[in-house]
């Protein structure tokens, strides 16, 4: 607990001290501290192992494009694994194990694949090796391969945390809060602009928090945080520390991860994350750049660190990641490191610049080598020792490397743009195709001296204020430094004969980079997928330019024209947990309740989800086994007696208008013209190529008034149906529509005794004989004295039936009523599934007959497609191709043997014949158990069915296993005359 | 038929919660009737609602509440309207039938939705979880309705003030609707 490299300095607060675990062993940081920073400060080093070659790794950057410190936070099912230590707020308690280790991390049992294996493991060996035996692979060489590499581990637990979303709008998004994104949050605040600033950063200010850097004679984080301040108390702004903006998607809308409780011990069951959408007119990408590195022999080390990272580890954290530090650069940024140690009186070894120019500055008791290079390293779990390329040995504890920096142009590739390559600073910058209303400023757009940064700022803000009509306010120009930036185009050490890291995270080296273009893959994407450069939490942040360089060196041309891959949404890694959010368990998906719902869970029915709505499917008796003896109850209940089924699900559309009808003529096939007030017609809905659409009553209650009854599977599809219809096909018709499904609960009441237990409940003042009320008829009622009521004579059930309707906030009354009345006629409710039965006996279709595939003929509805009037898809069901004279039919089946099981799916073949697609005569639609003729029974399409009745064909179901011989009979099982339905 | 007389139950059966200082509960006892036009019988709708409630017609996005406070008639679409009315004085529906003579359209609305009315500091903040129509108060005015999915349900916001928002949506999905804006209210307090 000793913090030993811990020195004075930087913007933690010492006064709140934090005890956390790593690796089971008690340290201590403060607040303030990351915990990459805290374990520095502890003298840490060692933090993972790398993911193909177990090579030992430490920290290399200080921000979230760090490749090596991934690490596993938490215990038991708040384990998270890959999580960089570069981003993990410090807080007390904190938990966290290296991870892709086998025993301790010190001394992984895997690292013999790069003391002994590597040669045998570069790049794409999985596509060469292991070829023999073919079935050794599955079994054996890849889950060997997969428990040799790799990263952390997940629980396997439910995740306890919670997340949430939201939805945030705005005039201007900034993204980034450095030294840019903070001048402008201001001067776009002060002309009025709603602002949101986000950074992913829980202390905003960039790299002024890392950098001796003066604003307005200010050290920089003081200017930061009393500007933040400022914007804080400002109504029109909102400022999102933890947070990134990880997506820049369509019509200025962005995705964002705010980190809630991830830096607290507990969440206090408060959400973890939040996953924002955040709406804007106008967006300023103030992101910055990351530094990158450069690959020579053994540059991964432990101790091996980017240069801006050492000074921000010194500077914002007050930790010395060396005593003894040795800088390698191309560019003047890696002079600064040197000076900042120097400054605070810290030993740099030497400077090595590659570059062949004078020394940039006077370095202190250090090496200046101009024009110098790096070939070797050594120490295996720390740097001891660097190795030049003139042989000379120069000892170290930390190495400072700067390969120049790259702008963080992520963000403006989201939409397909490419950025472009500018040889004066050798990186790539955002293209010209930015995300819509996007705009960039600061080191994102190459400005990399402070003062260029927050000149360019003011400039592009005040033209993104002027777009949206907003007036600049006077905001005087800030002084800052403008430190030089000059880099070369070095990339790595040609001198070196042992391997040079190139992508850290993925262990891809020079060698296999060249590799990949020897073995013939020439474009970057190829290379990439070959080798996984640029792959997983990183996404090659550090790596991708160094790798195209490197590609562009071997097919001879600028880098330019050797492409660069562009990036995709997320920027940094999301937690699928947050993209679920709240959407779990129960509330994985709304749910819809009919109205007697809470009466069926009463029963114990048991419930099936149909769309978003819980149907009862049966309703069980103490003493059944199986829900076949449920089910075949509740069918014969209805069949001898009555049973009441809620139909509230289906779709209900309230028609109204002088052109009602005719618009009703339109959308059916058959005609609604005539059809008379008080009565009620099937019809058929036919799409614009003929094919059956959906079917369903409708009902006239007046002249210009009728409710149509759809499918409760495709209510919401046929209701956007009929405002197509009316909106952009009959324009000029008087017809209005409105849905209201919720607004009834409907119960159908089937069977013999229906009319006398419905006599029971409407007023008497409605007559509901047969000769008052005879099939098809509907009329508006009273019940129960006096709750108005809608009543329709309409039978799915095949029996004598009713569909009784009360506003939906009766529904569970009526249904108490109905039992209650019913009493007497041991009156049974029935689900679905008793309906499915009832309607299979009864030969109706349903949705698997009307599957998208067949058409009226095929379900023997073509007398109803009218000849007399124009409907949707009449003249294209008339197609030659759709009336063959050997079209499918709807028919019935019954198994030749009694008692055969048939599947619903089977197809039909005639006996005999070779079980091949060419002898396929049709198949079978739905099927079930019929209690009332003690046999399985179906329905299905076969060819000329409705000429083949009594004849034997084979039901092949080879995917089951179950194949029989069935009989061709009538679709209608159950009353073929229709005389209950009428009686 | 006495033994039979049905009992009414509102879709939430009058929930009423705190949470904290805010307030999340059913709107009962509210009749909801939509009406619809043609573009040639506007005028008269326009001409027979001022009679009625004394309100004209608003445009799509904006509501107006009558003088007694008790019936709010909303614009939704150029041709559609929707009246929410917690006035017992007369029997709406009729009233309107009588008074548009076959000229507009009118259909009983009032058992498809479920109106929840959420108020409180924290009201809007609890929106922004789970509401993708901009709530800003400079914008979104009081009176101001919007049409929008919440949590994939289809849902009408109506601002009565900055503090307390009218929610109305499915009422087949009711329980759901008043989960999601539980837990939104849960996370923000």
């Amino acid at each position: 607990m000793t913090q030993i490299d811990r020195i004075s300095g930087g913007l933690i607060d010492r006064n709140t001290p934090m005890e956390f675990f790593f690796n089971g062993k008690l340290l201590q940081g403060f607040k303030g501290d990351t915990l990459a920073s805290a374990l520095l400060a502890n003298g840490v080093r060692l933090m993972g192992r790398s993911f193909k070659y177990h090579r030992p790794r430490g920290v290399l950057t200080s921000g979230s494009e760090e490749p090596n410190a991934l690490v596993e936070l938490g215990r038991n099912a708040y384990k998270e694994p890959n999580t960089r230590a570069t981003v993990v707020e410090l807080f007390n308690k904190l938990e966290a194990n290296s991870q892709n280790h086998r025993g301790p991390l010190n001394f992984d049992l895997m690292a013999v694949s790069d003391l002994f294996l590597s040669p045998f493991i570069g790049a794409g060996f999985y596509y060469k090796t292991f070829m023999w035996p073919a079935s050794f692979w599955e079994k054996l060489y890849e889950p060997i391969i997969r428990m040799s590499a790799g990263l952390g581990s997940l629980s396997k637990l439910e995740d306890p945390d919670h997340y949430d979303k939201g939805f945030l709008h705005c005039d201007i998004l900034i993204i980034g809060a450095g030294p840019t994104g903070i001048l402008s949050a201001l001067v776009a605040a002060k002309a009025g602009a709603k602002v949101i600033l986000a950074d992913e950063d829980f202390l905003m200010g960039g790299r002024l928090n890392s950098e001796n850097l003066e604003i307005d004679g200010l050290p920089g984080f003081v200017w930061a945080q009393q500007t933040l301040e400022q914007l804080s108390n400002m109504k029109n702004v909102k400022v999102l520390n933890r947070t990134t903006v990880y997506g820049a998607y369509d019509h200025g809308i962005f995705g964002a991860l705010e980190s809630c409780t991830d830096h607290l011990r507990e969440s206090g069951s408060k959400p973890r994350q939040i996953l924002w959408k955040i709406y804007s007119k106008k967006s300023i990408l103030t992101a910055g750049a990351v530094e990158r590195p450069l690959a020579f022999g053994n540059n991964d080390r432990p101790g091996v660190m980017m240069a801006g990272a050492v000074r921000a580890y010194v500077n914002r954290w007050g930790v010395l990641p060396g005593k003894r530090t040795a800088v390698f650069t191309n560019n003047d940024d890696g002079w600064a490191t040197a000076r900042t140690l120097t400054d605070k009186g810290f030993e740099v070894t030497a400077v090595i610049d590659s570059r062949n120019c004078k020394p940039i500055e006077n370095i202190p008791g250090a090496s200046i080598i101009m024009g110098g290079s790096i070939v070797d390293t050594s120490g295996r779990k720390r740097i001891k020792n660097i190795k030049l390329k003139n042989g000379q040995i120069i000892p170290c504890d930390c190495l400072a490397i700067s390969g120049g920096w790259s702008p963080n142009v992520h963000l403006t590739c989201h939409q397909r743009g490419r950025p472009n390559w500018n040889s004066d600073l050798n990186a790539f910058m955002p293209g010209e195709h930015l995300p819509q209303n996007m705009s960039v400023a600061g080191a994102v757009n190459g400005s990399f001296s402070l003062s260029g940064a927050l000149s360019e700022g003011l400039k592009v803000t005040n033209n993104v204020i002027d777009s949206l009509g907003l007036k600049k306010p006077k905001i005087k120009k800030l002084q800052a430094s403008d430190e030089a930036y000059s880099s070369s185009a070095f990339w790595y050490v040609k001198e070196s004969v042992k391997r040079g890291w190139v992508d850290f995270q993925n262990d891809v080296t020079v060698k296999d980079i060249k590799q990949s273009y020897a073995e013939g893959f020439r474009s970057v994407e190829h290379m990439k997928r070959y080798t996984t450069m640029g792959m997983a939490t990183d996404q090659g942040k550090t790596s991708n330019i160094l790798g195209l360089a490197i590609m562009s060196e071997c097919t001879g041309k600028p880098i330019q024209e050797t492409g660069t891959t562009i990036f995709r949404p997320p920027y940094t890694p999301i937690p699928l947990g947050a993209l679920a959010g709240r959407s779990r368990g129960k509330n994985f998906r709304p749910y819809r309740l009919t109205p007697s719902h809470e009466w069926s869970e009463e029963q114990g029915a048991i419930f099936v989800e149909v769309g978003n709505w819980l149907r009862a499917q049966w309703y069980p008796k103490s003493g059944e086994k199986s829900w076949r003896e449920s089910v075949d109850r509740e069918v014969l209940a209805t069949r001898n007696s009555v049973g009441i089924c809620d139909v509230t699900t289906l779709g209900k559309i309230d028609i109204q208008g002088s052109d009602a009808a005719d618009f009703l003529n339109i959308v059916y096939a058959n005609a609604f013209g005539k059809l008379s007030v008080g009565k009620v017609r099937y019809g058929l809905m036919l799409r614009e190529d003929g094919i059956a659409y959906d079917d369903g009553t409708t009902a006239r209650f007046g002249e210009n008034h009728f409710i149509m009854t759809t499918t409760t599977a495709n209510a919401v599809l046929v209701f956007r149906r009929l405002e197509f219809v009316r909106q952009c096909l009959c324009p000029d018709m008087d017809v209005h529509i409105i849905s209201t499904t919720d607004a009834w609960a409907q119960f159908a009441v089937a069977g013999p005794n229906s009319r006398k237990l419905l006599e029971k409940i409407v007023d008497k003042a409605f007559g509901i004989s047969n000769e008052d009320f005879p099939f098809m008829a509907c009329a508006e009622i009273t019940v129960c004295n006096g709750t108005p009521a809608r009543l329709f004579r309409i039978s799915f059930s095949g029996e004598l039936a009713y569909e009784l309707a009360v506003p939906a906030r009766y529904g569970d009354s009526l249904i108490r009523a109905l039992m209650n009345a019913g009493e007497e006629f041991n009156v049974t409710p029935y689900g679905t599934e008793a309906l499915g039965v009832m309607r299979i006996e009864k030969g109706h279709a349903a949705g698997n007959e009307l599957n998208g595939q067949t058409t009226a003929l095929n379900l023997g509805l073509e007398k109803m497609i009218s000849q007399k009037k124009d409907s949707i898809g009449k003249v294209l069901a008339q197609r030659p191709e759709m009336n063959k004279d050997d079209e499918i039919k709807l028919v019935g089946f019954r198994p030749v043997n009694q008692g055969d099981r048939l599947v619903a799916g089977a197809h039909f073949l005639e006996k005999g014949v070779e079980e091949i697609l060419e002898n396929d005569l049709g198949w079978m639609s739905s099927v079930c158990y019929s209690p009332i003729l003690n046999d399985y029974i179906g329905i299905g399409f076969i060819k000329n069915g409705n000429k083949r009745m009594g004849e034997i064909v084979h039901a092949y179901d080879k995917m089951r296993n179950n194949s029989v011989d069935v009989k061709i009979c009538s679709a209608h099982f159950v009353d073929p005359e229709g005389d209950r339905v009428r009686g | 038929m006495d033994d039979y007389a049905l009992k009414s139950i509102s879709p939430l059966n009058g929930y009423s919660r705190n949470f904290k200082e805010n307030l999340l509960e059913e709107v009962v006892g509210m009749e909801v009737i939509s009406i619809a036009t043609s573009v040639e019988n506007k005028d008269f709708l326009n001409k027979q609602l001022i009679e009625i409630f004394n309100l004209e017609l608003p445009a799509p996005g904006k509501s107006h509440l009558t003088s007694n406070g008790l019936s709010r008639l909303m614009g939704l679409s150029l041709d559609q309207w929707l009246i929410v009315s917690v006035d017992q004085e007369y029997e709406l529906k009729s009233l309107l039938e009588n008074s548009l003579s076959n000229k507009s359209y009118v259909t009983l609305q009032t058992d498809a939705w479920v109106c929840i009315r959420i108020s409180g500091r924290s009201a809007l903040k609890a929106l922004e979880r789970i509401c993708p129509v901009n709530l800003d108060p400079d914008l979104f005015l009081k009176d101001f309705i919007a049409r929008t999915m919440m949590e994939h349900l289809g849902s009408i916001v109506i601002c009565e003030n900055p503090n307390s928002y009218l929610l109305m949506s499915a009422s087949s999905s009711a329980k759901s609707f008043l989960h999601a804006l539980e837990v939104s209210l849960k996370n923000v307090i």
